[in-house]
């Protein structure tokens, strides 16, 4: 990339993606009652032993609600554990169900747009898996 | 809060303020002529037993003619105090929590309205999609054909539930699905509030026997507490969990526990009666604005999202 990850470019083309959903992002993440009961739902949750990081709400709210708190001015650090949370832990298979109705997975591709300006994606061999 | 919800909001607030002020101030004309009245036949009675009733309708009138008096003389009493926070809480807050709510409920409503689109008309279904279908209809009675009546119903009851909480959590399910209708059931059929809905608006609802309701508020605060350990013990909620989880908890409870409290004459029945008010009035306040919005995001992803399991009219998308 030309330009520095954090440049002021960067995070006003953050802004502008997060900017553009926030009625949703700040609905969706106030009327979440954090009640778990998409955790069941996610294959990901179940085949991790319960991981509870892998709960599809705390995923959303972990990714997009933390970008959407800070406009997206957040530490490399903090950038990796989104991208462990959104991508090694979400397929985006859209099979998360909210009782309420909230829209989960709209939430995490919203989030991965936001990291894909960063230049925080998926990658293929993680150190995990290496 | 985008500046417009801002003013729409601080008007609301302006408005309940205005309209409740002013019935309070009627509501304590009337009340304090009402104890003016009490408080005169009281001391019409202590000045002399063999007073006839001729003479003490005299002292009646005497006072009420002079009313000064007796306000000083009343607000001389102890109890002043209280009736005055009673009156305050029963009338202009409760219309101001009202309002509150009702307003919220509407942005809430509004921007859910604002942020979704109407579904585009799509194709009608295919054949492939139709015979898929059918062929499935034809598979499930079939094997209702085998069963007993109660199979059947049971049979029914599975497919209506599949994919559903009431499948992949059923204990939660159910618990929940009882904690949100006594919410409403409870407040709403109890007899007591009836009587001061007759009393207040001339019209009561129907109502259920107390005994019932006595139970039903001790279900509501079990379930609450089973929410509480629920959130403790179980480390993906407990992932999930902030302090404002634990305070709406307790904002909930809060009215049923006091209202379970007054019922039964524990402590000070007029403060626990004003708390529980208090409370309750904080509680449908609050509904829009904390994650009890939960309630009108729900009636609208239930009935106007397009989505497998909405209801009517259900026209709309992200």
């Amino acid at each position: 990339m030309n330009e520095p990850a954090s440049s002021a470019k960067t995070l006003g083309r953050i802004a502008r993606i997060v900017d553009g959903k926030k009625d949703l992002i700040r609905l969706s993440l106030q009327a979440c009652a954090h009640c778990a009961l998409c955790a069941d739902s996610c294959f990901k949750f179940r085949q991790s032993g319960r991981d509870p990081t892998c709960t599809p709400s705390f995923k959303a709210i972990h990714s997009i609600g933390r970008i959407w708190q800070k406009r997206g001015r957040l530490t490399e650090a903090e950038y990796e554990g989104i991208r462990e949370l959104i991508w090694d832990k979400c397929v985006l298979c859209m099979r998360c169900a909210c009782p309420v109705g909230i829209s989960i997975p709209s939430l995490i591709a919203l989030a991965r747009s936001a990291c894909r300006e960063r230049g925080v994606w998926r990658r293929h061999t993680t150190r995990r898996n290496a | 809060m985008t500046f417009r919800t801002g003013w729409v909001l601080a008007g609301t607030i302006a408005l309940a303020l205005v309209t409740g002020s002013s019935a309070y101030a009627q509501k304590t004309d009337a009340q304090s002529s009402a104890s003016r009245k009490v408080d005169t036949q009281a001391s019409a009675s202590e000045q002399s037993d063999a007073q006839s009733s001729a003479s003490r309708a005299d002292a009646l009138s005497t006072a009420s003619s002079n009313p000064d008096a007796v306000a000083s003389a009343s607000r001389k009493s102890a109890g002043f105090v209280f009736f005055e926070l009673y009156d305050f809480v029963a009338g202009p807050l409760l219309i101001a929590a009202c309002l509150i709510f009702a307003a919220g409920f509407a942005w809430r409503i509004g921007v859910l309205s604002r942020i979704s689109r109407p579904v585009r008309a799509g194709p009608p279904p295919s054949a492939t999609a139709r015979a898929a279908r059918n062929a499935a209809k034809a598979d499930d009675a079939f094997l209702m054909g085998g069963m007993s009546p109660i199979g059947r119903l049971r049979f029914r009851a599975r497919r209506w539930i599949r994919g559903t909480v009431f499948s992949t959590s059923p204990t939660m399910g159910i618990v929940s699905l009882v904690f949100h209708v006594g919410l409403f059931l409870v407040p709403l059929l109890l007899p007591a509030h009836s009587v001061l809905l007759r009393q207040s608006v001339g019209f009561g609802l129907p109502t259920l026997p107390d005994p019932l309701m006595d139970r039903l508020t001790l279900v509501l605060l079990a379930i609450g507490a089973f929410f509480l350990v629920r959130r403790i013990v179980f480390p993906r909620v407990r992932a999930l969990t902030t302090i404002r989880d634990y305070l709406v908890i307790l904002l909930v409870a809060a009215p049923f526990l006091t209202a379970y409290a007054a019922y039964h004459q524990w402590l000070d029945y007029r403060t626990v009666v004003v708390v529980h008010m208090l409370t309750g009035e904080v509680l449908i306040a609050a509904i829009p604005f904390t994650k009890l919005a939960h309630m009108p995001f729900l009636v609208f992803s239930r009935f106007f999202l397009s989505a497998e399991r909405s209801w009517r009219p259900a026209d709309r998308r992200w």
